[in-house]
């Protein structure tokens, strides 16, 4: 583990869960040994706030802390996000499979844009 | 940042008064002791004379005694040498599976090699059944070989016992005592133990040098091939300077043994009874009374071991997962795992093994530090809450 993954991991700022998510996600990794929840708020199409939450090793928590950091602040259907760029932003090369980690992001954006739609149906 | 070490274990530090044997060694000794001229008469000397105070240590005679680069070594001599040295006999070999990866990885060589190896199982406090024992052993069985304290739980197997119904079906008994030698007296005779491992950097000795005891009435084959090095049995020049240090630490393990022993009880009782005050839902494993009292296994429901470790380690504090993973492996520790413990309990295992150096400040420091870290990680599990909710439940 080099340095950025200890203090992101040591440090992590997005930590936790948001009480009213926009969208929110759980997910494990193949073989079952990590789960991690990415939670959302989305506010006029941009991720205003992002929380994760894991039970994982050191260097799958500081990959949550790295995926929060990239999808903050941005448009929630604009999300460009995949393995190269986060172990990129790491600069670790561990081969861990971080899939699920990006699969759980997006599945979180998913269910915001499904409650979006269940709430539109709702009003019409 | 206050380093506190909890990882005994694994390793020990050095003692200074086994430096100071070592010292006169490294610097002036340096004659080969396989050499006929005065300097490695010299040390030829050191090493009979280290061998001696090993042997007397646990009643064997010096002869008996084998040095090896380590307790793997020793390990590997052990299983691969006695069963090919003893193969007229019989090609069965019995072992645990909870035993060290040296012999674990040696019988798998074995079995590759037209040997048949019963790895029996172990109770959830680590205890091999000796009705398993009696079921296995067989006309064609030469070898069983027991931990007798277990690396990552601290169970004691009761190895007289073993030792005796392995005899009683003919077969010779090795045991691994890597983790209970320096915790308890051994009379190698009375235990009828035929082969031993001991590992000098397990005892505050140096790192590199172990032995094997190998009773006179049990043949072996050597592994390593070279002169005639211990007897023809272990090829390669003496580690004379190691030797001197193992056999300076086994002298100070032998005599301290008991004011050792019961500062270790009492600091691990101490160590417990504060983390069951301290923290909430943890599980010791194998709390028993039959065990080495430096070595405390504690699974912390919801929290990755590996992340619990690193947190510690960032804040000054050295243990080992239970698990046995690496950054790259996510394997979990086949102890752990023989144990009966379910894939989550395991990878939220951590060893705790105390030493004779660590004191009750160290010990109060190093519990506020888990306190804190378990509870940061829990803040931020997304497991936690429903497992002791589920807990809850199940009562």
């Amino acid at each position: 583990m080099n340095t950025t993954v200890l203090n992101l991991f040591n440090n992590p700022k997005f930590a936790g869960r948001i009480s009213k998510p926009s969208g929110i996600a759980e997910n494990i990794n193949l073989d079952g040994t990590f789960h991690v929840e990415f939670s959302i708020k989305v506010e006029s199409n941009i991720i205003t706030d992002v929380k994760f939450r894991a039970q994982a090793n050191p260097y799958i928590i500081a990959v949550c802390e790295t995926i929060a950091s990239m999808v903050k602040n941005k448009m929630v259907n604009m999300l460009l996000l995949d393995e190269f760029s986060v172990k990129s932003a790491l600069g670790d090369e561990n081969d861990i499979d971080i899939n699920f980690c990006i699969e759980c992001i997006k599945m979180a954006v998913s269910d915001y844009f499904e409650k979006l739609e269940k709430s539109s149906k709702q009003k019409a | 940042m206050n380093r506190i070490y909890l990882d005994n274990a694994s390793t020990t530090s050095l003692s200074a008064e086994v430096l100071n044997a070592m010292m006169p060694v490294l610097t002036g000794n340096f004659g080969n002791a396989s050499s006929i001229h005065s300097f490695g008469r010299d040390a030829a000397a050191l090493v009979d004379a280290s061998r001696d105070t090993i042997a007397n240590t646990i009643n064997a005679k010096s002869n008996e005694i084998y040095f090896t680069s380590s307790g793997s070594e020793a390990n590997s001599m052990a299983i691969i040498g006695l069963a090919m040295a003893n193969r007229e006999h019989g090609n069965h070999i019995i072992t645990s599976k909870i035993e060290h990866p040296s012999i674990l990885n040696a019988c798998k060589y074995l079995e590759r090699n037209g040997y048949e190896v019963t790895y029996l199982d172990v109770d959830k406090n680590g205890f091999i059944r000796f009705a398993d024992l009696l079921r296995y052993l067989k006309s064609t069985t030469i070898l069983v070989s027991i931990m007798s304290a277990n690396n990552e739980l601290g169970t004691i197997q009761n190895i007289k016992a073993i030792a005796q119904t392995a005899h009683e079906k003919g077969a010779k008994f090795h045991t691994d005592a890597v983790q209970l030698y320096g915790n308890m007296t051994f009379d190698v005779a009375d235990l009828g133990i035929d082969a031993m491992t001991i590992s000098s950097h397990k005892i505050y000795g140096p790192k590199g040098v172990g032995c094997l005891y190998v009773s006179n009435k049990t043949k072996i084959d050597p592994i390593i091939f070279g002169g005639n090095q211990e007897r023809g049995k272990r090829g390669g020049t003496t580690n004379t300077a190691g030797v001197v240090g193992f056999a300076k630490a086994c002298e100070i393990a032998y005599r301290d043994i008991r004011t050792n022993r019961h500062k270790l009880q009492e600091l691990s009782n101490y160590f417990i009874t504060k983390l069951n005050e301290m923290v909430e839902n943890i599980t010791i494993n194998a709390n028993v009374r039959q065990k080495v009292p430096n070595i405390i296994s504690v699974t912390f429901t919801g929290v990755d071991g590996e992340s619990l470790l690193t947190k510690l380690d960032l804040n000054g504090v050295a243990v080992s997962t239970g698990s046995a993973c690496t950054s790259n492996s996510l394997a979990v520790s086949h102890v752990i795992s023989a144990i009966g413990l379910s894939n989550d309990d395991a990878k939220s295992t951590i060893r705790f093994s105390l030493g004779k150096n660590n004191s009750y400040e160290e010990l109060d420091e190093a519990l506020s530090i888990i306190k804190k870290s378990v509870e940061e990680l829990r803040a931020y599990s997304s497991t936690y809450g429903a497992k002791t909710r589920k807990r809850k439940g199940d009562k």
